[in-house]
């Protein structure tokens, strides 16, 4: 680290670098129209503790907390955003759905065997490679003000494969426990616990709010002080309980909605509050990449991108029509759903029986996530605006 | 270029334009799905029309030209069928109402067409205030003097259909107190209002329209945003003033109940008066301000009436008229609409109980497929 950096206080870090980030991304953003996302990553990955380290190596777990809960913001209007009753009047959506993952698992799966992966590193890698990050889709989302058949399916598809992408992992988590110690009943439990724990914390929550709400007749108009509060408790009962804060969030959010709660459109993203926590979120997100890991597996994280792209493109093109829209858009779907970074690191954070460092540790995993960090709003954004769904001129 | 013969049209013969809200499901904001929705309808044939319009979250469709009362409400149900079906797949909700509750005019964005740039830099903030959601309903005439004569008998009966459609309470979240806000929107353009006193076809074609196209500021007829205006290539009246009511089969009754009316004013033949429209406008916001509860000017006698006891009265008279033109059963849902309220005030009752904008979109979308 330059010596100059080392006399900055530890205390001025965060906030010197995200002042730092915010600056830089406006710039950006208005110079050469780079999504702010991107920014924020880069300026996250340059700062960060393994290079020029004005960040600390290892984060704090107030900032973990930090993170989690502007994770948390993010996935809770995700699943505040799913209508389930459209899968219902239109099942090739879960088909699509369905078969995109499986596409992208298996075949992620055969690349990394045949770079020779540890059989357990390759399907934690695979199971990694599903998701798409809602947090960088709802970020660009909001960026862009699009609406339109590709942002519907986006999001729907994109907290689909979060849920699926929680249960493989976690089901190879327990796998990996399980070769560990030999005690499959344990390992079982663990996994399991984890995901109906989660989920049963954040029905809860997602229960008792509004029924507060509702007893303190405040109005969707203020109730969003009240849902962020919640959130932040619940997502501190998820760390503390070793639980999935991702499965909370998501949970929390589908369930508000069923309760009839409704969150005014210009209050959804939490407005100031809910941009701050993103910019900080994502500068986070980047901060705990390593660039020799980055270096050292660019070669297969550039394969595992394409993988993931061409498996997610030819479902939900192939299947465009059949479920009501043209192969353009579901082209455009798929490439839209490339962002995966933010999610891969949080899942991370909340597995300590594997532990965070796997991202440095499996090779292109930090090469992967950078890459979709800075790429992935890019390509978001790109394919919305090819759509015709954004309001802005790209 | 002067303007055009008006078309001969079978006498009564009546037509039904709906401008919809498309919503996303999901959050029932305003959703830009019109291209999605319009590609999937392409595939099968479709009862009556169906056309795009200048925003993309807005959607029109029409019926045929229709004789009777139960065959259009048969068109627009199998109309509003397809529409349903098509969104299903798409998580896009299709609603009536006249504007929509929660949308932000100053979020609006003119989306960069020249054309566009040009409304808005005229029009300013108007222009992006004028996402709201008509329904327009044509009367066949025999020829333009019968046209311009059913047009003028007709603006006593204005208020009427202003109360029995309203349908648009919220503005950008807040209530309005009015019955039908959007009106307020589309007065606020110059070449809104009435037409011209003018009872001679030849008369309105050749002196006004002629003298209106010399200043400059009209090129077609299509720039007068009236009440009622007449429409020459189609041989009909046009009467503007409803807000697309919640359901289809609302949307039915109103348009028998305006044919019914033209086949009372076209038999009884009325004396007209430019007097009757001194009225007017105070009337007309009587209507939209307090719906069934405004109080109107009688334009002969001057009395005092509320709106509702003067439909009531209306539907008394319009009994034999509806019987030839087999319209019993739509005169007895504007009596329901009497005695229930009009859409305004259902979806108040929704936002009292939910105590959102949202609910009441999702309201108005249930309401559309059917629900009651």
């Amino acid at each position: 680290m330059p010596t100059w950096l080392e006399s900055i206080p530890s205390e001025l870090a965060w906030p010197l670098v995200c002042v730092i980030a915010f600056a830089l991304a406006e710039f950006l953003s208005r110079s050469i129209r780079l999504p702010r996302i991107s920014t924020y990553a880069l300026i996250g990955f340059a700062l960060g503790g393994a290079q020029l380290g004005l960040l600390p190596e290892r984060p704090s777990k107030a900032m973990v907390l930090l993170a989690n809960v502007a994770f948390g913001l993010l996935l809770f209007e995700c699943g505040y955003r799913i209508n389930w009753s459209w899968f219902r009047r239109n099942p090739w959506m879960l088909v699509i759905s369905l078969l995109e993952a499986l596409l992208t698992f298996f075949s992620v799966l055969m690349i990394a065997q045949e770079f020779g992966l540890a059989p357990m590193s390759a399907l934690l890698l695979a199971s990694l490679a599903v998701p798409t990050s809602p947090a960088t889709v709802i970020r660009v989302i909001h960026e862009t003000r699009a609406s339109g058949q590709v942002v519907e399916r986006l999001l729907h598809f994109s907290a689909l494969n979060c849920i699926y992408a929680v249960l493989l992992f976690k089901a190879m988590v327990g796998w990996h426990l399980y070769q560990r110690s030999g005690a499959w009943w344990d390992a079982g439990v663990a996994s399991l616990w984890v995901v109906f724990g989660s989920a049963l914390i954040g029905a809860a929550f997602g229960t008792l709010l509004p029924a507060l709400l509702r007893a303190l007749k405040r109005t969707p108009r203020d109730s969003d002080l009240v849902l962020i509060l919640g959130l932040f408790v619940a997502v501190g009962c998820s760390q503390v309980l070793d639980l999935s804060s991702i499965v909370v969030s998501l949970v929390f959010g589908m369930v508000v909605r069923s309760q009839g709660v409704i969150l005014a459109a210009r209050h959804r993203d939490f407005g100031v509050m809910g941009e701050l926590l993103s910019l900080f979120l994502f500068v986070f997100v980047a901060a705990t990449l390593n660039i020799n890991a980055v270096l050292a597996g660019i070669g297969l994280a550039v394969l595992i991108v394409m993988a993931r792209l061409g498996s997610t493109m030819l479902v939900t093109t192939g299947l465009a029509t059949l479920s009501g829209s043209t192969y353009r858009k579901g082209a455009l779907v798929g490439l839209a759903m490339a962002p995966m970074s933010a999610f891969v690191i949080l899942l991370l954070e909340q597995t300590p029986e594997i532990g965070p460092k796997l991202v440095n540790e499996i090779p292109a995993l930090a090469a992967l996530v950078l890459s979709m960090e800075v790429l992935g709003p890019f390509l978001t954004r790109l394919s919305l605006k090819w759509a015709g769904e954004t309001e802005e001129e790209v | 270029m002067p303007l055009q013969e008006f078309t001969k049209s079978e006498a009564l013969t009546m037509g039904v334009e709906l401008e919809l809200q498309l919503v996303s499901l999901s959050d029932f904001d305003l959703n830009s799905a019109s291209p999605d929705l319009l590609n999937l309808l392409q595939r099968a044939p479709f009862p009556g029309n169906v056309t795009p319009e200048i925003t993309s979250s807005m959607i029109e469709v029409c019926t045929t030209v229709q004789h009777r009362y139960e065959p259009a409400r048969a068109q627009l149900l199998a109309i509003r069928d397809a529409l349903v079906k098509g969104g299903d797949r798409l998580n896009v909700g299709v609603c009536g109402g006249g504007t929509h509750p929660f949308q932000m005019w100053s979020e609006q964005r003119i989306f960069p067409k020249p054309r566009f740039r040009e409304v808005s830099n005229l029009y300013g903030y108007l222009a992006k205030q004028f996402t709201v959601f008509g329904q327009h309903v044509h009367i066949g005439c025999r020829n333009g003097d019968e046209a311009l004569r059913l047009l003028h008998g007709l603006n006593r009966y204005v208020p009427h259909f202003v109360a029995l459609s309203a349908s648009s309470p919220f503005v950008q979240s807040t209530d309005t107190q009015f019955h039908s806000a959007r009106l307020n929107s589309v007065s606020a353009f110059p070449l809104a209002g009435r037409a011209p006193f003018v009872l001679s076809w030849e008369e309105f074609a050749n002196v006004y329209f002629t003298k209106m196209e010399r200043t400059g500021v009209v090129k077609s007829m299509k720039d007068f945003y009236w009440d009622i205006r007449p429409k020459p290539e189609y041989g009909t009246i046009e009467l503007r003033v409803c807000d697309t009511p919640l359901s289809v089969e609302h949307a039915a009754a109103l348009a028998a109940y305006l044919q019914c009316l033209c086949a009372m004013l076209l038999d009884r033949q009325p004396p007209l008066a430019e007097d009757d429209y001194l009225v007017y406008n105070y009337n007309r916001f009587q209507a939209c301000r307090f719906g069934l509860d405004g109080q109107t000017v009688h334009p002969r006698d001057l009395n005092l009436i509320s709106i509702r006891e003067d439909i009531l009265a209306t539907v008394r008279e319009l009994a034999p008229y509806a019987y030839s033109l087999s319209a019993e059963a739509a005169l007895e849902r504007i009596e329901a609409v009497i005695r229930d309220g009009n859409d305004a005030q259902r979806l108040r009752t929704v936002y009292d109980r939910s105590g959102s904008a949202e609910g009441m979109v999702q309201a108005a979308v249930g309401w559309f497929r059917g629900a009651t």
